[in-house]
This record gives C-alpha cells, sequence and structure tokens, in this order.
C-alpha cells in the first residue's frame, strides 16, 4: 500500500467513526418491501390512500411511472444541472473559440441567456481515437457535443446533438440516444485501385439517473457502453461497411433490462399515415409577409458585408437579411434575407448555418404556394428541427405528431421553429388563420432518402403494373423493376413511366430514366405526392403512394371522381390536358386507407402545368 | 448468464454486520446521517425485491453496494443541485492535525464518482472488482479513478510545501 492510500484510510477511519449500530433495523427494511409491494410507503400512512391511488395509476398508465417502477429512476441528474463535473477550462476556451468563429454566433449569441457550461461527462480513448463526451445546456434543450481525436493533429469535427427539456420531463425511456451510428472516420487503405475509408461508429445519449449498463447489438456483435455521468457512450472502433445497430438495451443496478426505442432510418419505416387534418378549409391566395416586404428591423441585423464572399453575382447581392429567435433563448434561430434578384432566403441557423432554400419573392406572391415555407434539418439522427416562414394569414401553427401528438408550434415575426423526435414520424405541420380554419398542410420532406443513389438492378425485368389509355388517344406504361441498393437499404423499388404518343413512338416523361425509391421513403412522404406530366392532349398523374393507402380518388375539373387502386403501391390515371379554358385539369386527389378513411389529400386547385409555370417566370 | 438469486438470510447477515459502513459510504453521497439511513433501509429494500435478479457472478456483497449507492444517489439526485463542500462537516473533526483537514477537505472536493470510489476502496475495503460491481463500471475504470484521486491528492498535499520557505 502506498503512503497516500494509507494515509487515506487512516483520516477516514479517524473522521467517520463507526457507532455501535445505532439506526440499524432490519425489521424497518422489511416492512418496506412489503409496503413498496403494496404501492403503498409505511412511513407516510397518513397519505395512503390518496398517495397509493396516484401511484398505482402513474405506474400503470405512464410510461414514466413504469420507468420508476423498474428502478431506473428519472433525468434529475440533467436537469438539475449536476450531471458529469465542471469541464476543463481548456474544453471551455476551445468550446468559446469555436463559437467565436462563427460570425452567426457572434450575432446571436449575446441574445442567449448565458454562455453555456460544459460539463464533462465521458473521456475514454480507443483503438488510437481520444472521445471526450461534453454536455451543456441552451434554453430549452439538453446538448451532447462529441470531439473525437484520432492523433494529436487529427480532430474529427464535433458532433452535437440536442434533446428538447420536454423529453426529459416526460421520462418515457430511461435512455435517450441523441445520434446513432454517427460515423468517425480513423483513416484509409488502398486495396488495388481503391480507397476504403476506415471507420469507427459512436452511439451517444442522455441516461436516466438509474441506468447502469447500455449494450446496443448490430447484425454481427454486442457492443457494451459507457454510462458515466447520466450518460452513455458506445464505440463501434472498427465498423464494417453496412455495419449498424439493430437494437439498444439499457440495465439497471440489478440486471433488469428494457429495450430502447430509437430511430433506424433503415428499419424504422413507418405504414402509419401522419394524423392531423388533411384537408385544407380556406386556400390562401397570395402568400404575404407584410414586414420583409416593409424592410422593417425586426429580429437582429446581419451586416450585409458578411455575404460578401459567398456573392457569385450582382443578382445574389443581399439587400436585407435579419436574424430571428421564434423561441426566445433557444439556440435555434432561423435567417431570412433578401437579394438583388428579389429571392428570399430562409435559413435555420443553429450556430451555424444549416442550409438556405430560397424562392423568388414576388413569385411566392404570385402564385401562393402554401403559407408555409419550411425545411428540416437534422440534429444528430434523432432528431429534427423543423423551421421555417409562415404567411401573415397564419395565426398559429400546430405539429401533428405520428403518435397523434399535438404540439404548438412558437411563431414570432412569422418565423418558427420547433425540434421533434424522428420516433414521432411522419408529421404534418398544419397552419391555422384567426378563426381557426386551416389555410397550410404540410408533410415532412425526405432529407435522409437519396433515391438518385438507388439503380435498377443490372439487366432488369421491367414489370408493367398499368397501362393507361387517356380520351385524347395517347397512352401511358407504369412498370416497375427491382433495384440496386445497399443490403441496408433492400427493399425498395425502381419505376418508370413511359407515356406513348399514338402518332410517333416517341417516349417522354419524368419517368424515364427510371426514378428509385428505397423502402423508408414511405416514412416521410405526404401520403398523396403524385406527378402530373402533360404530354401532348393528355395529362398523366401516377407515382408511389404508401402501403396504407387502399385507393386513390381523382376529382377532375369536369366534375367526375375516378378511383384508382394501386398496385405494389403505385397509381397512374390519365385524363386530358390543360386547356385554356380549363387550366386544371385535376383538382383534387384523394387518398383512403382499406377501412374507406381519408388518410391523405394533395390539393391542386393552385396547380400550374409546367409549361404556363415557365411562360409565367419568363414573363417576369 | 444464468441468474441464481440471492437468499434473503444472506442479505440480512450482510445488513447487520455492514450497516455502519452502508450508512457513512451513503453519507458521502447525501450529506447527512438520516437521509443516508433512509438511502441504505432503501436500497436494501430494493435488494429484496430484486434479489432473484443477483447474478452470481461477484460477490453478493458488490450487489447490495451497488443497491445502497444507487439509492443514495436518488436521493441526492431529489435533494436538487448537489455542493460536494456540504459533505465537508459529515468528515470533520475537531482533534484531527491539519493534514488531515487538508485531506477531508480534498475527499469532499472530489466529484461523486472519485469519491465513491475513494470511500468503497479505503473505508469500505472493498477491492477494485467489487468496487467496479458497485459502482456499474468496468474494473479499470475503477483504476483510472483512483489513480486520478491519489494522483490529486499528492498535489495537494505536496503543493503548497514547494512554495514555503
Amino acid at each position: 500500500m502506498t503512503g497516500y492510500e494509507e494515509t487515506i484510510r487512516s483520516v477516514l477511519a479517524g473522521t467517520v467513526p463507526l457507532p455501535a449500530g445505532a439506526g440499524r433495523d432490519w425489521g424497518d427494511v422489511l416492512s418496506r418491501t412489503a409496503a413498496s409491494k403494496r404501492t403503498v410507503h409505511t412511513r407516510r400512512l397518513v397519505y395512503a390512500v390518496s398517495l397509493a391511488a396516484a401511484i398505482a395509476v402513474v405506474l400503470a398508465v405512464t410510461p414514466l411511472g413504469a420507468m420508476i417502477a423498474r428502478g431506473f429512476g428519472d433525468f434529475s441528474g440533467w436537469l438539475s444541472g449536476s450531471a458529469g463535473h465542471p469541464a476543463s477550462s481548456t474544453a471551455q476556451r476551445a468550446f468559446a473559440q469555436e463559437k467565436r468563429r462563427s460570425w452567426v454566433y457572434r450575432l446571436s449569441w449575446p441574445r442567449f441567456p448565458k454562455t453555456p457550461t460544459l460539463r464533462s461527462l465521458i473521456t475514454v480513448t480507443r483503438v488510437g481515437v481520444h472521445y471526450e463526451l461534453v454536455g451543456y445546456r441552451v434554453g430549452d434543450s439538453f446538448c451532447l457535443r462529441l470531439v473525437a481525436s484520432v492523433a494529436a493533429t487529427s480532430t474529427h469535427s464535433p458532433d452535437t446533438s440536442c434533446a428538447p427539456r420536454s423529453d426529459l420531463v416526460a421520462g418515457t425511456t430511461p435512455v435517450l440516444p441523441l445520434n446513432v451510428d454517427a460515423p468517425i472516420p480513423v483513416g484509409s487503405e488502398r486495396r488495388w485501385r481503391y480507397v476504403f475509408v476506415k471507420g469507427a461508429s459512436v452511439t451517444f445519449g442522455i441516461t436516466s439517473d438509474g441506468v447502469a449498463a447500455v449494450h446496443a447489438r448490430t447484425q454481427s456483435r454486442v457492443l457494451n457502453g459507457i454510462v458515466e455521468s447520466d450518460s452513455f457512450l458506445i464505440i463501434n472502433p472498427r465498423a464494417a461497411a453496412g455495419e449498424r445497430i439493430r437494437s439498444i438495451t439499457a440495465g439497471d443496478a440489478f440486471g433488469d433490462e428494457v429495450a430502447i426505442p430509437f430511430f433506424d432510418p433503415v428499419s424504422h419505416w413507418k405504414t402509419r399515415p401522419p394524423k392531423g387534418p388533411s384537408r385544407v378549409e380556406r386556400p390562401v391566395e397570395h402568400v404575404r409577409i407584410g414586414w420583409i416586404a416593409r424592410r422593417e428591423p425586426r429580429g437582429v441585423a446581419v451586416p450585409l458585408s458578411r455575404f460578401r464572399y459567398r456573392q457569385q453575382s450582382l443578382r445574389d447581392r443581399k439587400t436585407f437579411a435579419r436574424l430571428l429567435t421564434p423561441v426566445q433563448g433557444g439556440p435555434e434561430q432561423v435567417m431570412v434575407t433578401l437579394n438583388r434578384g428579389g429571392d428570399l432566403c430562409v435559413s435555420l441557423v443553429l450556430s451555424r448555418n444549416l442550409g438556405t432554400g430560397c424562392t423568388p419573392f414576388k413569385l411566392l406572391s404570385a402564385h401562393s404556394p402554401g403559407p408555409l415555407q419550411w425545411g428540416e434539418s437534422s440534429d444528430g439522427s434523432q432528431y429534427a428541427t423543423i423551421s421555417g416562414l409562415a404567411d401573415d394569414d397564419v395565426a398559429r401553427i400546430t405539429l401533428f405528431l405520428g403518435t397523434g401528438e399535438r404540439v404548438a408550434v412558437p411563431l414570432k415575426d412569422n418565423a418558427f421553429v420547433i425540434k421533434a423526435s424522428r420516433m414521432k414520424f411522419p408529421v404534418r405541420v398544419v397552419a391555422y388563420d384567426r378563426d381557426g380554419r386551416v389555410i397550410g398542410i404540410d408533410a415532412m420532406a425526405d432529407l435522409r432518402s437519396r433515391p438518385e443513389n438507388i439503380k435498377p438492378v443490372k439487366g432488369a425485368t421491367w414489370r408493367p403494373l398499368f397501362h393507361v389509355r387517356s380520351p385524347a388517344g395517347e397512352t401511358s406504361t407504369l412498370s416497375v423493376a427491382r433495384s440496386s441498393v445497399a443490403r441496408s437499404t433492400a427493399g425498395g423499388l425502381c419505376w418508370r413511366v413511359t407515356p406513348v404518343r399514338p402518332t410517333t413512338p416517341f417516349v417522354l416523361g419524368h419517368g424515364s430514366p427510371p426514378f428509385c425509391l428505397d423502402r423508408y421513403w414511405y416514412a416521410y412522404q405526404p401520403p398523396i405526392s403524385l406527378l402530373l406530366d402533360v404530354v401532348g392532349k393528355s395529362t398523366f398523374v401516377y407515382g408511389p403512394v404508401p402501403p396504407y393507402i387502399a385507393r386513390v380518388a381523382f376529382h377532375l375539373a369536369n366534375g367526375k371522381i375516378v378511383s384508382a387502386t394501386p398496385r405494389r403501391g403505385y397509381v397512374l390515371m390519365a385524363t386530358v390536358a390543360p386547356t385554356k379554358a380549363q387550366p386544371r385539369p385535376v383538382r383534387m386527389i384523394v387518398g383512403f386507407d382499406k377501412n374507406g378513411k381519408e388518410v391523405g389529400t394533395e390539393d391542386l386547385r393552385e396547380w400550374v402545368s409546367p409549361d404556363v409555370l415557365a411562360r409565367q417566370m419568363r414573363a417576369k | 448468464m444464468r441468474k441464481t438469486g440471492a437468499r434473503l438470510e444472506e442479505i440480512e447477515q450482510l445488513y447487520r454486520t455492514r450497516y455502519q459502513h452502508f450508512v457513512q459510504v451513503a453519507r458521502a453521497v447525501v450529506g447527512d446521517e438520516a437521509t443516508a439511513h433512509d438511502a441504505v433501509q432503501d436500497g436494501f429494500s430494493q435488494a429484496i425485491r430484486k434479489r432473484g435478479s443477483y447474478r452470481a457472478d461477484g460477490p453478493l456483497e458488490a450487489w447490495l453496494w451497488r443497491a445502497v449507492v444507487n439509492a443514495a444517489v436518488s436521493f441526492r439526485r431529489r435533494k436538487g443541485t448537489f455542493d460536494p463542500f456540504e459533505v465537508a462537516p459529515a468528515l470533520a473533526s475537531d482533534d484531527r492535525p491539519a493534514a488531515d483537514e487538508e485531506i477531508r477537505a480534498w475527499i469532499a472536493a472530489l466529484p461523486e464518482r472519485q469519491r465513491l470510489a475513494v470511500f468503497l476502496r479505503y473505508y469500505a475495503d472493498l477491492d477494485y472488482r467489487a468496487i467496479a460491481t458497485a459502482l456499474g463500471v468496468e474494473t479499470g475504470t475503477v483504476s483510472a479513478t483512483l489513480n486520478a484521486a491519489h494522483e490529486a491528492l499528492r498535489r495537494s498535499i505536496t503543493e503548497p510545501e514547494e512554495v514555503s520557505p
């Protein structure tokens, strides 16, 4: 034993002497055990009846109750700010410096209540890679940040993922994974003439107080997580190509284990339809965002000089830029800009710009694409941040989650932002006017599926599903073929449409070349989102529909309703082409499930044929 | 792994012989003896209810320590934000030399896991494997934790001497 050990032992022995057994009460232990079994605490008999009833209800009904009953505790460590211990001053300085390098952050940071204090959670080295997991809180978000350093000179850019406070308070699961299978490139190797990137993958998240172990299972192995400071980190130091986590379990101190739900983009694809209203009650004729049109100085001014390095042309030069904070004190902000060309650009800013979408402002007003201009950004693998701009007519916005929950979306200066768990997808964003009428609906678009990377198998056999003839005599065939995709996304189909004019065997249309989908495409798409092609004197409406759609009804301009039954998840319908007298031959498409319940609509009353739209844009 | 369960008599035996150690270690977490007693009682109560899940791949005592440590941590969290110096009075003593006071202050200021590891090692006399079971960590982590604690102690004791004339 070293001198230090002896010193510690002697100090502890001297300062915390053992009393002579006072307080020892085995009978009390047994009565607590018995009382606990009856869900009544003997020491609080005065509250017995009401408390027992309340506890019984909580334990029986809520997931939180189930979690407490299983001994997993709650997230009070995080909620009280005591998870982990203060990070080193070096780490805190590096964090601050990194933030200061971002000009967007510099602009917005003073508006936050205080600089986040990093809490050191887990530090470990595995197979030459040093991992440091820290946590911090900003507004109502609890964030984890993982820095992986392959060598002293090579640091992987930090992975930051946040969970909303409401998910910790709800406590429906003892572990909240924030990022699953995040890749960490650790080098490369050359084989023949190809270079393969070698990578580790990491999974990390927040745990409740009573979680003692977290394990994950991939296709080929079990990974034991490090559980410390109310957080966990699972490292797969040599992740094979395609290897991914299939399940996560958490254990308490007594060896009880529960499965942890998490979003897996491959296996978690849903066939449930989005919840909430599916029909617009009052279409908005002209989208208006008055304060932007008037260039009012709302939010924080963004110096226009900041954009100089990006300006490709005079048209792109910014004339107006503001940074808006829909949630006071929150980390997410929305930046709106106008350029000389008249484009309105909307960006989500989360300490850095997470992507920008632009629409010509005049076109926005003229063609009324709906009251919401919005987008979605990944926040780790488990949460999505939904943000955008709403029309002046929008009085409130509600997010309808796939679980049936409704969440009020913060809206200020026409900007909105909200974080949603991908586990609860698909989601529907619904805008209401002051009279409570639905004036806009949008469903989450899929940013994860990348159909362009999927191809038909070599020498694929194209099997025709539909062959239709329009009233004008033109025909179209929708065919499908098996797709050649990575094993992890197997199961997708490719499809193509070959419209044929009767006079010439000329083939054209969106479906050629083939368009391929993977299995989880349906998880994000609106139930009805079909394509329209105008070919000669015919209009063809076609595309994939989710598996839960049993019938599709097409409401035509002449008042007729044409029904189609999907085959292998596709529909194809033919009608007449738009004319000056009747520019919109199809007015509405409605999807029904097998019980005949309406589960989705696509409103085409504002649809403009591509030819007409091109003419209008040229005129402007 | 096969579950063997723990016998009630074995749990009672350990409770009776080691009760004071359990209370004093719990006190290092929660700060006062009354709450520490509650934590020990609750920890054992939980252990009895879950004794069927005890796996005989480690000593029963370590498993019980884990139950008590968990209960203590839960009690402390329910109290709210923890001030590590709250523990200092629990360690105070009037008739100890000044160097011992420094060590007590140093122990009180340790992060919770390190403090628990120190108590379990030098007060409860557990070996590294048992401490690992009690804290729910790998044995290597216990070793690293205690090494870090020793290093911090070495610095806290030697640094003042270096600056003195």
